[in-house]
């Protein structure tokens, strides 16, 4: 009896754990130095806690394509600033701004990112302590970059 | 009594993992039509199931292109797509692959549009 509990145990500390191993601090893993503008296709959109994230498809300019994950706050604070499941469609196009990954991976943190159909600007939730929303300029234009 | 809830818990977890697959088409894709070595062409798939019926889009978004025709055999995993496209019908032809994963599933095969072909490799994103 007592081996059972301990595995039972075992097991919902292990899954917490899992869980727990998710959230991270900002400066742990994004370099605030290293700021990063991308142009992209949206491939994938994973609205998950603690952090959301999205995938993009940068074409280069040699015309080759860099496939980019990008972090945003949680699902719940993005609800609070009117984010839905449905902001980020599956093959739109956006302008994400944001600070890269201390490994140097095509991986972000977003600050803001702008839906290109419309130049919507976004703010993402970035957990960087130091960024203010209206840091980053509108885009001009066609939401350049 | 323990050894009942530990059974539950059991059922409940593997109801959900079960509940994670789906149809082993289903998702967003991206990958190459390549003519040859140094000629490809970026596309993107996105492809829905809703009870057995696959439909889905070439190059979803403001641009895309609904698919005519989707068809999966089962026995082979051999998937065919067919999609009017500005250069004539697409036709993909290949096979879904490494389908255990989440993060690396493949549809590789080969491909025509209008009177060009060539192969194509495609990654679940």
């Amino acid at each position: 009896m007592k081996h059972s509990l301990f595995a039972f145990l075992a097991l919902a500390g292990s899954l917490a754990s899992t869980q727990l191993s998710a959230h991270h601090s900002f400066a742990a893993e994004f370099d605030a130095e290293q700021q990063i503008s991308l142009r992209g296709i949206v491939t994938k959109v994973d609205w998950t806690n603690p952090h959301t994230y999205f995938y993009i498809d940068v074409e280069t300019e040699g015309g080759e394509y860099e496939e980019w994950a990008l972090e945003m706050g949680s699902p719940n604070g993005l609800m609070r600033r009117g984010w839905t499941r449905n902001t980020l469609e599956i093959g739109s196009e956006v302008i994400v701004a944001g600070t890269r990954a201390r490994d140097g991976s095509f991986k972000g943190n977003a600050q803001t990112v702008t839906i290109a159909d419309g130049c919507q600007r976004l703010f993402a939730g970035t957990s960087q302590r130091d960024f203010a929303e209206d840091e980053t300029a509108t885009p001009a234009g066609d939401c350049a970059p | 009594m323990l050894a009942r809830l530990l059974l539950l818990a059991c059922l409940g977890l593997s109801t959900s993992l079960f509940a994670q697959t789906g149809h082993p088409a289903k998702g967003s894709w991206s990958g190459d039509l390549a003519i040859n070595d140094t000629d490809s062409t970026r596309i993107r798939l996105l492809i829905n199931a809703m009870n057995g019926e696959l439909s889905g889009t070439v190059n979803p978004g403001r641009q895309g292109a609904q698919m005519q025709e989707i068809t999966l055999d089962a026995d082979t995993w051999t998937l065919t797509i067919r999609a009017p496209m500005p250069d004539g019908e697409l036709v993909l032809t290949g096979t879904l692959g490494n389908l255990g994963s989440w993060t690396n599933r493949k549809y590789i095969g080969t491909y025509s549009l209008g009177n060009e072909t060539g192969k194509f490799e495609f990654t679940l994103n």
